[in-house]
């Protein structure tokens, strides 16, 4: 009886259960004693404890303009690394050079302009930007076949008695709620910023980099007897999956560690990327061991983005006076 | 209509302040007071009193008066402020009052 009064007492904040938790205890216990059941009695500590906490803060606010300027140039940062993977991957390998189509060639100007339009704090630019990033995540979520597809696959069991399931995702298409996060921040820029080449300039340098580092990546996930093809076939979704996964472990620690407008941004990219974070994280990864690590993977990052989602809800958002 | 000083007190408010005008009580025995004035129409349980009093001294209708531990367990004990005292007596006209607009239809008409 004492350990479930015990556990419902932690519903409570900190500071109350501190000074008060032998008071609270004591008046369940009383109250139990006097015919009131266990249940209603925890029942009746859990909802206080919510109903404390949710009532000592304001959503109203809660430091989104300052979140939204921060988490914005990362995201589209972000965004840009990707659709440079996707392009270099429909060039289909370093002896395939060739023009991309307009498709890729829109996506990459989209993120350029809302890298740029952030970056300067200019609202036409980055909000445009953003509108088009949005508009190809849609399209590419609806039409399955424009963009680049990624293969969530698992497989279980031996090969004379195992299941599999797979089902297919667009890279660009898992970043939808991303480029609705892009093109808040688009809208929340008021006015020009100094530094915009500098800012600029280290998104740039960000996006080659984590292209960079997930090309080394995937190539690396692939068994040495396919390298060849590797080679044939350029950067795959790996590398896009890569991108993804990388920069939404950052937010994700960045949720545990940081405070304030800079934790309310961190989690706010963990939540535009989620979809992309779980659904992309088997993107046609060839090395079948790998494969092994999915499921804990697929686990902790669904964790990780409940954390982050309640790092939104209530973690973030200040006490009210 | 009502300021929000002034908005009427939710039953269980109610009642919670109406079983502290004998004198200070602890959670348990207004939890107790509350049920029997209510002839049962009003349960609390540890959670909404709790919540119920740091309201109520936040509002400065209720204060600590005492803490005291029994059996090992730590009992505060609460009494009305005059403040309290003189929104409970406002609450009880108001009800009066409102409870005479149908008393007195119900004679017209019977």
């Amino acid at each position: 009886m004492n350990g479930w009064l015990e556990a419902a007492v932690l519903a409570y904040p900190r500071d109350v259960r501190e000074g008060d938790r032998d008071l609270l205890l004591g008046m369940a216990l009383d109250m139990v004693e006097g015919g009131s059941p266990v249940r209603c009695e925890v029942a009746g500590l859990v909802a206080g404890g919510m109903r404390m906490r949710v009532g000592r803060r304001r959503a109203g606010r809660a430091p989104w303009g300052e979140a939204l300027r921060r988490a914005g140039i990362p995201i589209a940062t972000g965004f840009l690394a990707l659709t440079i993977a996707c392009t270099l991957s429909a060039l289909r390998g370093p002896g395939h050079l060739g023009w991309v189509g307009w498709w890729w060639a829109t996506a990459i100007g989209g993120a350029l302009c809302t890298v740029a339009g952030l970056a300067f704090g200019l609202r036409r630019p980055a909000v445009l930007g953003a509108l088009v990033l949005l508009g190809l995540c849609l399209l590419d979520l609806r039409n399955g076949s424009r963009g680049l597809i990624v293969v969530w696959d698992v497989h279980h069991g031996s090969a004379g008695d195992s299941f599999g399931l797979g089902l297919d995702f667009t890279a660009l298409g898992t970043c939808g709620l991303g480029a609705i996060v892009l093109l808040a921040a688009g809208l929340g820029v008021d006015g020009r910023r100094e530094h915009g080449v500098r800012a600029t300039a280290w998104a740039l340098a960000a996006a080659a980099a984590l292209v960079a580092v997930a090309g080394l990546l995937s190539f690396d996930l692939w068994p040495l007897h396919d390298r060849a093809d590797a080679f044939a076939e350029g950067l795959n979704a790996s590398a896009a999956a890569v991108i993804v996964a990388a920069g939404s472990l950052v937010a994700l620690v960045s949720v545990v560690v940081c405070r304030g407008a800079q934790r309310l941004a961190a989690a706010l990219m963990v939540v535009g990327l989620s979809p992309a974070m779980i659904l992309g994280v088997q993107a046609n990864l060839p090395a079948r061991e790998t494969l092994v690590l999915g499921p804990l993977y697929l686990l902790a990052l669904v964790a990780l983005a409940v954390v982050s989602l309640r790092a939104l809800v209530l973690s973030t958002l200040p006490a009210a006076d | 209509m009502y300021g929000a000083a002034m908005a009427p007190l939710r039953e269980p408010t109610y009642f919670i302040l109406a079983s502290l005008l004998d004198g200070p009580l602890h959670g348990y025995g207004v939890a107790q007071r509350a049920h029997e004035l209510s002839e049962g129409s009003v349960t609390l349980t540890a959670g909404t009193l709790y919540g119920a009093f740091e309201r109520l001294v936040k509002d400065g209708l209720v204060e600590g008066d005492r803490e005291e531990v029994v059996q090992g367990r730590r009992r505060r004990y609460y009494r009305l402020t005059r403040e309290g005292r003189e929104r409970l007596a406002a609450e009880a006209e108001r009800l009066h009052a409102a409870a005479n607009v149908v008393r007195a239809r119900r004679a017209v008409t019977a």
